[in-house]
C-alpha cells in the first residue's frame, strides 16, 4: 500500500511539473514580419488574391463600373446588386462598404512591405527580386488608391469640397484616423506612387516576376499611369511617357478578330494582355465571381439593356456581337458571353484581366486627339482606333475623329469589363435612362450629380473621426 | 449474487458485534421508505444506550433489546424516528423522508459539498426527476423557467443544436456569454462543434444523456463562481451525472415515444394566386397612370402587361397555374421523438456501481433532419482501504445529426424556401418526379429542396469517449487529499455531400467535402481538504486546489468535385478541383486555488476564495481572483430559535472578482494566414494583435434564504449588482486603416447588470393521500454600459453598444406611417427633435430606442398535484420588458416588386400593404422602382417587436403503479406512465410578431428551423 502511494506522489509531481507550459502552439499562421524575399512574395501575393476578391476586381469593381451606366442593369434574380443598379447607394448599402473596405485591404500588405523596405532593415534575398517587388508594392498602393478615388472622391460632383479619399502609407501606423486629401493631392500621391514603381520595376527588369503577366509588371506601371493620366484629362503627362507607351503598343499586338473569343476563352494571359489577376477551376470566387453574376444558373442578375447593340453602334459583323460575345438566351435576355466565360471550365475560373493592350491603345489615342498631336512615328489618333477596329471586322474611322468617337469605341470595345461608368464620369456626361420599363433601371444622372460620387460607407464614417461624408448622403 | 457472501459478513459482523443480555430479545424488521422501498445504512440506536446497528442492503436489520426500551432510526435524508419496543419480535419501520434536510447538501465548486447552514453560496440545484421532463436531447433546455436568474436561448429547433444559456443576463460584449460548463468535476469545452458555420450548430453537450444526470447546480454568485476565477465571470453550470446507490441491485428501463411540430406557425408566404396579384399590384404602381409612367392607362391592360413582363408569370399561366405551398412540402409534420433508456444501480459498504445505456433518436421539423445518440455510462466506486477510495467513470457517446443549411438565405435552407420559394413553380412534375434541370431552374433561383434533402447529405458525426478518475485519501481524519483526472476526447465528423443535378453541385458535377475535427482535453487538478475546530464553535474547512487544463484541436478537410458517379459520394470519387487543409490550436488553463470555509456554530459563516489562474490566450497570462461571503443563520439566534414556525433565515452577502477570457486563441499576436495566389503562398493580415487582459467583473449579492412552516414554505429572495471592468471590446477600427477584419481587441469601459431573483415554493395542501405544490421564481435584471469611449461604441445595422445605454440597445430609425395618400412609408427624421417626417429613408436619422433584446422580467410557474398514485404538473415560463427584430426582411417582407416576382412575400404583406388612397396600410404599396418602397424593408422600429410572451414550458400527467399491487403480480417494483407535452401554449404580446418569441440572445429573427412543440408518452419500469 505504501509503495503504491509513493509512487502516487511521484505521479502527481510529475503531474504539476510537467503541466507548467502555458506557451500556445501557432501552427498555422505566420507573424507579420518581413524577414526574406520570399516573405515579400508572399505578402505580394497574398494582395493579389484580396484584389482579384469579389469585393473588388472579382466582381463588384467591374460591376460598379458597368451598373450605373447605359450597358447594363440587375434583373434581380438572385436580389444582387439591384440597389446599384438603380443607383440607390446610401452609406449602409453592403455592396459600398465590400468596396472601400476590400480596396483598402489591399493597401495593407504593399504598405507593411514598403515599410520595412525604408526602414533600412536587411532583407535577405536577390536584389533584382527584391526591386521588382518593391517596384509591384509601389504600384499596387497607386492603382488602389486611384481605384478608391474613381469611386468616392468628389472630382466630378458639382457640390462638394473636391475631396478625395484617404491615402494611406503606413499599416498599423501611431494615427489610424487619416483625414480626405483633397483631389489634387491623390493624384500626385498616386503618381509619386506610380514614379516609384516605374524606378523600382525598372531596377528588378531582370528578375523572374518581371515575365510574369499574373504580377505587377513595368508595362502594368505604363498602362496604370495612361488610365490615370485620362482620368484626369492630364495628356501632358501622358504624353511624357510617349516612348514608352509607343513602345508597348509596338510589342503588344492587338488581338486579331479571329482570336478575340480564344483570347477571352484561353486560362493563361494572352499576347495582348498586360496585368491579369489569377484564378483557376480550383482556386476563384466561385458563385460570387463574376461569370456567375452575367451568366449563372441561378444567379445571371446582370443583363444588358435590350437596345445595348444598337445604342452602342455595333456595325453587323463586328466580332464583339458575334454568338460566342454576345447572346439572347431562351429566356430573351442579351447577355454577355465572351467575356470571363469560363471556356470548358467550372464557371468562375477565368483570370480577371485589369490592363490589355487595347485600353492602351485607346488612351494614347484620346490623349492624342484631345491634344491634337501625333505619335512618335507621325500617327495620328484616328490611326490607333482604327488599330482596333481593324481587328474587329468594324470599319476604320475617318482621320478626324473627336471624343465621341473616342467614346463610342471604348463602350464597344471595353464593354461589360467596368468602363462605361468612369468615361461618363470624367468626361461630363449624364447617365442616361435607358430603358424606363426594366426592373431596377436608375432614372437619368445629369453630369455633375452627387451620385457620381459613392456614399462613403457608414462604419468609415463611425470610426474614422477625421473623415467626412459625400453631399446628400 | 456477489450479495450473498457480504450478506453473511454483515450478519456475522451483527453477530460478533452485539453481545446479549439476559434480560434482552432479538428484535429484526426492515426499514423502507415511504414506497415501500427497503432502505440500506440506517443507523438504529437504542436511545440512552451504546448498542446499536444499521440496516443491510435489503433494509433489515437485527439487534438485541429491552421491551420498553426506544429505538432510534435515522438516515441522511429521512426524518428520524423513534419506536417503543413492545411485545412485537418484528418491525416494519417506514421512514419519512425530511425534504428539508435532503436539500441540505449543495455542491459547490471543485465538487465541495457543504450544506447550506455552513455555506454562503447562492446556488440553484434541479434535480434529475425535473430535468428528465424536457423533450429535448441537451440537457441545458430542461432549465428554462426552472432556475432564477437563467435563461434559455433557441438559435435552432434542431435536436442537438446549441441554445443559448445566459445567467444573469450578458456580462461581455465580446467575450462569451456562455457559462462554464463542469461535468463530474472537469471543466467542459462547450463551444459548438458542428462542422459548418452555416449549417445548424451541434452542441457538445448534446452527447451527454440526461437520463445519466443525478442534478444540475447553477453558480450564480461572486462566492459560488469566483473559485473558477478567469472563467466564472458568466456563472457556472456543475453537471453531476448518477452514482450507484446503495441496495440490491435495480434496474430501470424507460421509454419514451413522442411527436413534435412548430411551436408557432410562422409569418406565412403567400400562395400563387396572391402572388399574381401582387405582382401585377407593383406593376400598376410602377407602370400605370398615378404613380408610374404612365406605360398602361387601364387596369383592363395589367394582366397581359405582367405577362409579357414577367417571364415567371407567363410560365405560370402556360402551365395552367400550379401552385406549391413550399411549406407543407418542407416540413416534416409529426416528427418523431423515440427514446429508450436502461440503467442498473447497486451498490453495498464498499463499493456502488452504477451503468446505462441510452438511445436516442429525434427527428427535427424539417425534412431530412435528425439526431441519433448511442451511449453509455459506467460508474464505478470503491473503497479500497479505510484511507482510500476510487471512483472511475468511463462514458462513450456516438451521435449522429443530419443537418441543413441553415440562418442565412441559402437557397438550399428549408427555412428560406418556406419563405422566398414561388408558389408559381412546381417541386414535383405531374408524375410525381421531381422537377430539376432549367424547366424549374429558369423560374426561380431557389432550389428544389425536397430533391437536395433526397439526394445530398449533411453531417455531422460525433464519437466521444470520455473518463474521470477520482482517488480520495484520508492522509488524517481531517485531511484529504483528492486527485482527479479527467480526459475526454472527441472526433467529429462532417459531412457535404452535393448532388450534381440541382442546386449547389451543378457547377462542380458533384462534390464532396470532409472534415474531421480531433478534440482531446485533459484536466488535472490535486486538492488538499482540511476541516478542524478551534474550540468547540469555530469550524473550519480550508481547500487548496491546483488544476491544469489542456485542450487541442486538430483539424483535416478535404473537397473534390467532379464525381464519377451519383452512387460515389466520398472523395474517392472525385476527379476534380482536390484541395485539403489542416489546423491545429491549442489552449492551456491553469489554476491554484485557496478556499475557506468558516462558521460559528453555524450561526455566523464565512467563505472566501483566492486563486491564481493563468491562461495561453492571452500575451499576459496571469492574474489574480478573489471573493468574500458573509453569512448570518438568523434561525440559529435564540431569538428565532423559539418560533417553531421558522425553520430558515438565513442572510447572506457576497463580494468578489470573476475573469472573462473566452476569446479566440492566439488573438494576442499580429498574425498572417496564409491562402494561394496561383499556387504560391499567399499572405493575408487576419490579427492586428492586441495586448488585452482579462476582463473582470466585480460581483455584490445579497440574499436570505426562507422556510416556514415545516419547510411547506421555503425559498430566497436576493439581489445582484455585477460590474464588468476592463470589457473586451472588439473596437472598430476605420475601414481605412486597411486591416481587412476592421476591430481590433481591447480592454475598455464599464457595464452594470443589476437585478433581483425571487423563489419560492410552498406545499399548500400535504396530505398522505393529496399534495398540492406551487413554485415559481421572478427575475428581474437590467443592464446599462456605464463607460466607453465614443470611438469604441460598436453599431451594427440596428444595434449599438455605447455609454449610458443597454448594451446593444435597438438603435434604429424610427418608423412613422404608410402615407395613406400614396402607399410610401414614411420615417421621422429626428423625433427626438420634431415630428417630422420624410419618405427618404436616408433622412431619417437613427436613434436610441431604450430597450434591448434582454428580458428586463422572466421566471417559471410550476405546480404539482399528488393524488394517491397520480400525478399532474404544469410549468410556465414568461418574459417580456425586451424587444426582438425582424431580419432578412428584403427576403421575407419586401413589397418590391422584383423581390416579389422572383421569390414571393408575406401573406401580412399581401393583406397589409396599401391599395388606394385613404387606405391605413400597414405595408408599403406593392412597386418595382420606387425607392421609398424599397426602403420600407430597410431597417427601422417598424420591425421591432415586443418580445413578451408566456408559454407553457410542458405539462404531464402521470400514474405510478400501486406498490402492493405490483407485489402481487411480482418481478417490477414501479411502473410508472407519464404523458407529457412542451411548448403546447404560447402567448404573444405584440400580435404582429408572427416569429416564434424564443430568438436567440441577439434578439433577432433569423432563417432557421423555429422551435418545436412536442407530446410524448414515457413508461418506466423498475425491477
Amino acid at each position: 500500500m505504501k509503495s503504491t502511494l509513493i509512487r502516487f506522489f511521484f505521479l502527481m509531481v510529475f503531474v504539476l511539473v510537467s503541466s507548467c507550459e502555458m506557451e500556445p502552439t501557432l501552427a498555422d499562421q505566420l507573424d507579420t514580419q518581413i524577414k526574406s524575399d520570399k516573405n515579400i512574395r508572399s505578402f505580394l501575393d497574398g494582395t493579389y488574391r484580396q484584389m482579384v476578391n469579389f469585393r473588388y476586381y472579382g466582381r463588384n469593381m467591374i460591376l460598379a463600373g458597368e451598373l450605373r451606366s447605359d450597358n447594363t442593369y440587375s434583373n434581380g434574380n438572385s436580389g444582387r446588386m439591384t440597389v446599384m443598379s438603380r443607383m440607390q447607394l446610401t452609406p449602409t448599402t453592403g455592396d459600398v462598404g465590400d468596396l472601400f473596405n476590400q480596396i483598402y485591404g489591399t493597401v495593407a500588405n504593399p504598405n507593411i512591405i514598403i515599410q520595412e523596405y525604408l526602414s533600412g532593415n536587411e532583407i535577405e534575398g536577390e536584389q533584382n527580386n527584391i526591386e521588382h517587388m518593391i517596384g509591384e508594392a509601389y504600384g499596387i498602393r497607386a492603382q488602389s488608391h486611384f481605384d478608391l478615388l474613381r469611386l468616392f472622391g468628389q472630382q466630378y460632383i458639382d457640390e462638394g469640397e473636391n475631396l478625395g479619399v484617404s491615402y494611406i502609407t503606413e499599416f498599423k501606423g501611431d494615427d489610424v484616423q487619416i483625414p480626405r486629401g483633397t483631389v489634387e493631392e491623390n493624384k500626385s500621391q498616386i503618381y509619386a506612387d506610380i514614379t516609384a514603381a516605374i524606378d523600382h520595376l525598372k531596377e528588378g527588369q531582370s528578375s523572374q516576376y518581371s515575365q510574369d503577366k499574373t504580377n505587377f509588371t513595368l508595362d502594368a506601371a505604363y498602362a496604370l499611369l495612361t488610365r490615370v493620366a485620362v482620368y484626369f484629362k492630364d495628356y501632358a503627362t501622358l504624353l511624357a511617357y510617349k516612348d514608352e507607351v509607343e513602345d508597348l503598343i509596338a510589342r503588344l499586338p492587338v488581338t486579331e478578330a479571329s482570336e478575340l473569343v480564344e483570347y477571352w476563352a484561353q486560362s493563361t494571359p494572352g499576347k495582348a494582355s498586360i496585368f491579369e489577376l489569377s484564378q483557376s477551376e480550383s482556386d476563384n470566387q466561385n458563385i460570387d465571381g463574376i461569370s456567375y453574376i452575367y451568366r449563372g444558373n441561378n444567379y445571371g442578375d446582370v443583363q444588358a439593356y435590350d437596345s445595348l447593340i444598337q445604342d452602342a453602334e455595333f456595325e453587323p459583323g463586328d466580332i464583339r456581337i458575334s454568338e460566342e460575345m454576345m447572346q439572347i438566351d431562351d429566356r430573351g435576355i442579351l447577355r454577355n458571353m465572351g467575356k470571363y466565360p469560363s471556356e470548358g471550365q467550372q464557371l468562375g475560373s477565368d483570370n480577371i484581366i485589369v490592363y490589355r493592350i487595347e485600353e492602351v491603345v485607346l488612351n494614347y489615342a484620346e490623349a492624342l486627339e484631345e491634344t491634337g498631336q501625333q505619335s512618335n512615328t507621325g500617327k495620328s489618333a484616328s490611326d490607333y482606333l482604327n488599330m482596333i477596329t481593324s481587328h474587329r471586322n468594324a470599319s476604320p474611322y475617318t482621320s478626324s475623329v473627336d471624343m465621341d468617337d473616342i467614346l463610342k469605341e471604348r463602350r464597344k470595345e471595353l464593354l461589360f469589363e467596368g468602363f462605361r461608368f468612369f468615361d461618363l464620369q470624367r468626361t461630363g456626361r449624364d447617365i442616361p435612362n435607358v430603358d424606363p420599363s426594366t426592373v431596377n433601371n436608375h432614372e437619368l444622372v445629369p453630369a455633375g450629380d452627387y451620385r457620381f460620387a459613392m456614399p462613403i460607407p457608414r462604419r468609415e464614417i463611425e470610426a474614422n473621426k477625421q473623415t467626412k461624408q459625400n453631399p446628400h448622403y | 449474487m456477489k450479495a450473498v457472501p457480504i450478506f453473511i459478513f454483515f450478519l456475522l459482523f451483527l453477530v460478533s458485534t452485539t453481545f446479549v443480555g439476559a434480560q434482552e430479545k432479538t428484535i429484526s424488521g426492515v426499514v423502507t421508505d415511504q414506497n415501500s422501498v427497503p432502505l440500506p445504512g440506517v443507523s438504529i440506536q437504542v436511545k440512552g444506550g451504546a448498542e446499536g446497528t444499521t440496516t443491510d442492503f435489503n433494509g433489515n436489520f437485527s439487534l438485541q433489546a429491552q421491551v420498553g426500551a426506544v429505538l432510534n432510526f435515522s438516515s441522511l435524508g429521512f426524518k428520524t424516528q423513534e419506536i417503543t419496543i413492545g411485545e412485537d419480535d418484528t418491525l416494519t419501520v417506514m421512514l419519512q423522508e425530511d425534504t428539508q434536510a435532503l436539500e441540505e447538501v449543495i455542491v459547490t465548486a471543485f465538487g465541495r459539498k457543504l450544506t447550506r447552514n455552513e455555506s454562503t453560496s447562492n446556488v440553484v440545484s434541479v434535480g434529475d426527476e425535473e430535468l428528465q421532463k424536457s423533450s429535448f436531447v441537451n440537457p441545458q433546455e430542461g432549465l428554462q423557467g426552472k432556475v432564477s436568474g437563467l435563461t434559455v436561448g433557441s438559435v435552432s429547433g434542431v435536436p442537438g443544436s446549441a441554445p443559448e444559456i445566459r445567467i444573469r443576463g450578458s456580462n461581455s460584449v465580446t467575450a462569451s456569454n456562455a457559462p462554464l460548463y463542469v461535468l463530474d468535476g472537469v471543466p467542459l469545452n462547450s463551444d459548438d462543434i458542428s462542422g459548418s458555420s452555416s449549417t445548424t450548430s451541434l452542441d457538445p453537450l448534446s452527447v451527454i444523456n440526461i437520463d445519466d444526470i443525478e442534478n444540475i447546480t447553477v453558480l450564480k454568485d461572486a462566492s459560488a463562481v469566483a473559485p473558477y476565477g478567469a472563467e466564472g465571470s458568466n456563472g457556472v453550470i456543475l453537471i453531476t451525472t448518477k452514482s450507484g446507490k446503495l441496495g440490491k441491485p435495480r434496474y430501470t428501463l424507460s421509454y419514451k415515444l413522442g411527436f413534435q411540430n412548430r411551436a408557432i406557425r410562422g409569418l406565412r408566404a403567400m400562395n400563387s394566386e396572391q402572388k399574381m396579384e401582387a405582382v401585377e399590384e407593383a406593376y400598376w404602381n410602377s407602370f400605370g397612370p398615378e404613380f408610374g409612367n404612365g406605360q398602361m392607362t387601364s387596369r383592363d391592360e395589367l394582366h397581359d402587361f405582367a405577362l409579357d413582363h414577367s417571364v415567371f408569370m407567363a410560365e405560370w399561366e402556360r402551365q395552367g397555374r400550379p401552385y406549391t405551398d413550399w411549406y407543407e412540402d418542407l416540413r416534416n409534420k409529426n416528427a418523431l421523438l423515440h427514446q429508450a433508456n436502461f440503467s442498473v444501480s447497486q451498490g453495498d459498504e464498499k463499493s456502488k456501481f452504477y451503468a446505462s445505456l441510452g438511445y436516442n433518436k429525434t427527428e427535427a421539423t424539417y425534412i431530412g433532419t435528425k439526431f441519433h445518440r448511442l451511449n453509455g455510462l459506467v460508474k464505478y466506486s470503491r473503497q479500497m482501504s479505510e484511507k482510500l477510495d476510487i471512483d472511475i467513470s468511463a462514458t462513450a457517446s456516438n451521435v449522429d445529426q443530419d443537418i441543413i443549411l441553415e440562418n442565412s438565405a441559402y437557397f438550399d435552407n428549408p427555412n428560406n424556401g418556406e419563405a422566398m420559394g414561388s408558389p408559381w413553380v412546381s417541386l414535383y412534375n405531374e408524375d410525381g418526379s421531381f422537377n430539376i434541370g432549367p424547366s424549374f431552374g429558369d423560374f426561380t433561383s431557389m432550389y428544389n429542396i425536397p430533391y437536395n434533402v433526397k439526394h445530398n447529405t449533411r453531417n455531422n458525426n460525433v464519437v466521444y469517449v470520455s473518463t474521470n478518475d477520482i482517488l480520495n485519501y484520508k492522509l488524517s481524519k481531517n485531511l484529504i487529499f483528492r486527485s482527479v483526472l479527467g480526459l475526454d476526447y472527441m472526433v467529429r465528423y462532417y459531412k457535404t455531400y452535393r448532388n450534381p443535378n440541382e442546386g449547389d453541385g451543378v457547377n462542380p458535377n458533384g462534390d464532396d467535402s470532409e472534415s474531421a475535427m480531433r478534440r482531446y482535453h485533459y484536466t488535472t487538478q490535486n486538492s488538499l481538504d482540511y476541516s478542524f475546530k478551534i474550540g468547540e464553535e469555530n469550524n473550519f474547512r480550508v481547500t487548496a486546489v491546483q488544476e491544469f487544463s489542456k485542450y487541442k484541436s486538430n483539424f483535416l478537410t478535404g473537397y473534390g468535385s467532379n464525381m464519377a458517379s451519383e452512387d460515389l459520394t466520398n472523395l474517392s470519387g472525385a476527379s476534380a478541383n482536390y484541395t485539403a487543409n489542416s489546423t491545429f490550436s491549442d489552449r492551456m488553463s491553469m489554476r491554484f486555488v485557496g478556499l475557506l470555509n468558516y462558521n460559528f456554530n453555524q450561526k455566523y459563516l464565512m467563505d472566501a476564495s483566492y486563486s491564481y489562474q493563468g491562461d495561453s490566450r492571452f500575451s499576459s497570462r496571469w492574474d489574480s481572483f478573489y471573493s468574500v461571503g458573509l453569512g448570518w443563520n438568523l434561525h440559529k439566534e435564540p431569538f428565532f430559535e423559539n418560533i417553531d414556525k421558522i425553520e430558515t433565515l438565513r442572510l447572506k452577502l457576497g463580494y468578489g472578482i470573476t475573469g472573462n477570457a473566452a476569446i479566440g486563441r492566439n488573438q494576442y499576436q499580429a498574425l498572417t494566414s496564409i491562402s494561394r495566389y496561383r499556387d504560391q503562398p499567399a499572405a493575408t493580415v487576419t490579427g492586428y494583435g492586441t495586448d488585452a487582459k482579462w476582463e473582470k467583473s466585480r460581483r455584490m449579492d445579497l440574499s436570505l434564504d426562507y422556510s416556514f412552516f415545516n419547510g411547506r414554505l421555503k425559498g430566497s429572495i436576493g439581489g445582484y449588482y455585477n460590474t464588468t471592468t476592463d470589457m473586451l471590446f472588439q473596437v472598430p477600427l476605420p475601414m481605412s486603416s486597411t486591416f481587412l477584419d476592421g476591430t481590433v481587441l481591447r480592454n475598455l469601459g464599464e457595464m452594470d447588470n443589476k437585478g433581483f431573483e425571487f423563489d419560492i415554493s410552498a406545499d399548500i395542501i400535504s396530505t398522505p393521500d393529496f399534495n398540492w405544490n406551487i413554485s415559481g421564481n421572478v427575475s428581474l435584471m437590467s443592464n446599462k454600459v456605464t463607460k466607453l469611449p465614443e470611438e469604441a461604441n460598436i453599431i451594427s445595422a440596428s444595434r449599438i453598444v455605447s455609454q449610458g445605454h443597454k448594451v446593444y440597445e435597438w438603435y434604429l430609425p424610427e418608423f412613422a406611417r404608410i402615407n395613406p395618400d400614396n402607399g410610401l412609408p414614411e420615417w421621422y427624421i429626428d423625433r427626438t427633435v420634431n415630428d417630422e417626417t420624410t419618405n427618404d429613408y436616408t433622412q431619417a436619422q437613427r436613434n436610441y430606442i431604450g430597450k434591448n433584446a434582454l428580458p428586463t422580467y422572466y421566471g417559471g410557474l410550476s405546480m404539482r398535484f399528488d393524488y394517491k398514485h397520480l400525478f399532474l404538473d404544469a410549468s410556465l415560463f414568461f418574459q417580456g420588458g425586451n424587444r426582438i427584430f425582424e431580419q432578412w426582411l428584403t427576403y421575407r417582407q419586401s413589397t418590391i416588386g422584383s423581390n416579389v416576382n422572383s421569390f414571393n412575400t408575406s401573406v401580412d404583406a399581401f393583406e397589409g400593404a396599401w391599395r388606394e388612397p385613404g387606405d391605413q396600410a400597414t405595408y408599403a404599396r406593392f412597386d418595382f422602382n420606387n425607392s421609398s418602397v424599397s426602403n420600407f424593408v430597410q431597417n427601422s422600429t417598424r420591425w421591432l417587436h415586443n418580445g413578451a410572451y408566456m408559454r407553457l414550458r410542458d405539462i404531464g400527467i402521470g400514474y405510478s403503479f400501486d406498490q402492493k399491487m405490483l407485489e402481487s403480480i411480482g418481478f417490477f417494483s414501479g411502473i410508472d406512465i407519464v404523458v407529457r407535452g412542451t411548448n403546447l401554449w404560447t402567448w404573444v404580446k405584440d400580435k404582429t410578431l408572427k416569429y416564434d418569441p424564443e430568438v436567440g440572445n441577439s434578439g433577432l429573427t433569423t432563417l432557421a428551423t423555429p422551435p418545436i412543440k412536442s407530446v410524448t408518452m414515457q413508461i418506466n419500469l423498475k425491477f
